[in-house]
């Protein structure tokens, strides 16, 4: 059914935008009425586009919520699922349209609206930044999530299942070019989430903390309140941080460490880190050893 | 720790909390002002009518409802509404509402002094000096914002006004004026600065009594109340160490020290408060002697990662590593205090020996809200609790196998499981009458801590 139905939605959306823009210049009395009707047909077809594509995602809206569901179209969420996400798809991936959606505050808000979303729409947000599950997500005001970052609101298990959780980004917080957030993640307010970051499923960050480029912190990790996660930095499982530390820079948390004091964030970066740099001069040196005797021998 | 509130934070705490609370009455002010000019609309058509026989009833009505209503509840709508801050939206309000007594004054009564009719402004005198007065008492703007609003005022409300008598050329009107003015103008300033200090006391008041509350309720319980994390008051439960510590020989101690006990104890709960916490431990109850303490129980949820597939083995290393921090934490803690309990005791009784008896046990605890709406209480319960009790108790029969001035730790099998140094403990088999409710019990690990006396005096053990 649900297969049946996919291919479907995409002819009523895509159809009766199409219509919508045609009839007029089609049917026009006067040469007037067409010039005008051609004028105006850009923007008839986006609104009934927008308009069609909201209306039917409403079918599947309600199957959007937190939760592990079985990979299957038969599936009783699952199938719903994939409903809602064809009519959302129609529009993200209509880049143009899309992108005059999020540049027009009250078409925006329509579109969020229409899909689901119910927090603030003061947030900021590129056409390229993978969303989905709009009922899963919050932005607060003034939040900014850069572009080709992903809010991971689903994804798929190893088990055949989706595992589908609530995002939440806290006022003025950002997210960085290309960081990826897992599901269920919660960044409170002014977080700031770097460049090319990681951030594992259901971790929160609570209010100022900033994880530097290239962390990558694991699933259920707890950032206490204005820590710094330094670059390149890998926290493990469920690792949790005092407020006000600062991981260094390279630093290699165990899974389940707490942190609770800046020496002995600092003690675990020394040892971890040492160890690889050592390790790295070990296996360079060995290499121009080789290198060394190749030539001489 | 809430205890640890700064003072400043307090400061900055008060200060937005009064702004925010001025915000709100400039809120309320204006949707009373909003239906107040509407009804000047028809209140003053009679006089207005007087001196100036081509005003309608109509033609005074509009113009208010359009430039003052409206804009009244345009402010209204910005002070709901807007991002700005409390502060900055009090100082635009006054700038709105300068601007709207400007166009009010247009509005028939200016044009009809400036026409020949100075006699206008007498007849608006007490409706000018109550906005002048009401708006600020009822506002009462907190003192640092009074230099900005009250230079405004001036120059958008009483400058113009008083530029308007001057103009109509009638000396006694303009007096008049300018005596109201210069009269009710800054009486309101500072009836509304006496107000304002009296909300900052109010709310001063109200953040110290939420200091002092931490103080007493623990940072848990502030937080559920105060930050609103009710969370916090779910009954769930929690795997963690108990530690349940008694002084041993009180009654007697009583009996024959009491001021000098009483001010051991004072000093020994003083200790503990600070000791615990700083060990990531509750101290949960304080019951006569004895003192409950939880490690883990309290700690912040770790989310429920288990419908992950794939990171077992990672789960099972954090749970290990959680266990290793918590295992050191309690018994750092337990020896801490033991210790500062010997040194406590040798400073106030350095002749007679004082001993404790603690028990730890590991597990799921209950953590939850008991008791009813008369009296509530954040409490844990369950095996593990009464199990550490027990033990503590048993340590009592050990004083055949240690010296009888000897403080005795007892720590139930399943407590020792993440101990990585076991050589200062000894391993008791339960052969004789067991541990009281808890007959499957088999064995305990026990740990002596040696009176400071003979510690002192034994060479042998000052070596070890």
């Amino acid at each position: 059914m649900i297969s049946f139905l996919i291919p479907f939605f995409y002819f009523l959306i895509y159809g009766s935008a199409t219509l919508a823009a045609a009839i007029p210049i089609v049917y026009s009395s006067s040469k007037e009425i067409q010039l005008l009707s051609i004028i105006i047909a850009p923007v008839s077809f986006s609104i009934t586009f927008i308009l069609v594509a909201g209306l039917l995602s409403q079918i599947g809206k309600k199957a959007i919520f937190p939760g592990s569901f079985e990979r299957s179209l038969k599936d009783k969420i699952y199938g719903p699922r994939r409903l809602y996400g064809a009519c959302w798809t129609a529009l993200f991936y209509f880049s143009p349209l899309y992108f005059v959606c999020l540049s027009l505050p009250p078409l925006k808000k329509l579109v969020f609206r229409l899909f689901g979303y119910t927090g603030p729409v003061d947030f900021t947000i590129y056409p390229d930044t993978w969303v989905r599950d709009l009922p899963c997500l919050l932005f607060e005001e003034g939040a900014y999530i850069a572009n080709k970052s992903t809010l991971g609101t689903n994804m798929c298990l190893t088990d055949g299942n989706i595992l589908v959780d609530r995002i939440k980004i806290g006022k003025k917080a950002m997210v960085g070019h290309i960081a990826m957030i897992g599901p269920g993640v919660k960044l409170r307010d002014n977080v700031e989430i770097g460049l090319g970051c990681t951030i594992g499923i259901r971790s929160t960050y609570k209010k100022g903390s900033k994880v530097q480029p290239c962390a990558v912190i694991n699933h259920g990790a707890v950032i206490g309140e204005n820590c710094i996660i330094g670059t390149n930095s890998y926290l493990g499982l469920k690792v949790q941080i005092l407020d006000n530390i600062h991981v260094p820079a390279g630093s290699n948390i165990p899974a389940g460490t707490t942190i609770e004091s800046q020496e002995q964030a600092d003690s675990l970066h020394a040892k971890e880190t040492e160890s690889l740099i050592n390790h790295k001069i070990n296996v360079l040196n060995m290499l121009t050893a080789k290198a060394e005797a190749a030539r001489t021998g | 720790m809430k205890e640890s509130k700064d003072f400043s934070s307090t400061e900055k705490v008060i200060s937005e909390s009064l702004y925010a609370d001025t915000a709100k009455r400039a809120l309320y002010l204006s949707l009373i002002c909003s239906l107040l000019f509407l009804t000047l609309g028809i209140t003053s058509y009679d006089y207005l009518h007087f001196f100036n026989q081509n005003i309608t009833l109509w033609s005074n009505l509009w113009p208010r409802l359009v430039f003052n209503t409206l804009p009244w509840l345009l402010a209204a709508l910005y002070i709901q509404k807007h991002k700005h801050k409390p502060k900055t939206k009090i100082i635009n309000w006054t700038i709105f509402h300068g601007l709207i007594f400007i166009v009010t004054g247009f509005i028939h009564v200016w044009p009809i002094a400036l026409n020949g009719s100075p006699e206008s402004l007498i007849y608006v005198g007490a409706t000018n000096g109550a906005y002048f007065f009401g708006t600020w008492v009822i506002l009462a703007i907190p003192k640092k914002i009074i230099p900005i609003c009250l230079t405004i005022t001036i120059l958008l409300v009483w400058l113009p006004l008083i530029t308007i008598a001057k103009i109509t050329g009638n000396l006694i009107i303009f007096k008049n004026v300018l005596n109201d003015t210069l009269f009710l103008g800054p009486a309101g300033f500072g009836a509304g600065f006496f107000i304002s200090k009296l909300y900052e006391q109010i709310a001063r008041i109200k953040a110290e009594k939420q200091i002092e509350a931490a103080k007493f309720l623990g940072t848990e319980v502030y937080s559920a109340i105060f930050e609103d994390k009710k969370e916090l008051f779910k009954e769930e439960t929690r795997t963690g160490y108990v530690l349940y510590i008694d002084i041993r020989n009180s009654t007697y101690m009583t009996n024959n020290f009491k001021k000098e006990w009483e001010a051991f104890g004072r000093e020994w709960m003083a200790a503990a408060s600070d000791l615990v916490p700083n060990n990531r431990g509750n101290l949960l109850k304080t019951g006569g002697d004895s003192l409950l303490i939880t490690f883990g129980v309290f700690d912040e949820a770790l989310p429920d990662l288990s419908d992950i597939p794939g990171i077992e083995r990672d789960e099972i290393s954090a749970e290990n590593q959680r266990w290793k921090e918590l295992t050191y934490h309690c018994f750092s803690c337990t020896h801490k205090l033991i210790q500062k309990f010997q040194e406590l005791s040798k400073l106030h009784f350095p002749n007679t020996p004082v001993k404790l008896g603690a028990g730890i046990d590991r597990g799921p605890i209950h953590r939850g809200i008991r008791g009813s709406d008369r009296k509530m209480e954040l409490d844990i319960w369950g095996d593990r609790v009464n199990c550490s009790s027990r033990l503590q108790d048993y340590s009592k029969n050990l004083l055949s196998h240690f010296e009888k001035d000897s403080s005795v730790l007892v720590v139930s099998p399943f407590a020792g499981d993440y101990i990585e140094d076991q050589t200062d403990f000894k391993t008791h088999l339960i052969n004789d009458s067991g541990i009281k409710d808890f007959p499957g019990i088999k064995w305990v690990l026990v740990k002596e801590f040696p009176y400071y006396l003979r510690l002192a005096n034994d060479p042998g053990v000052k070596a070890a």
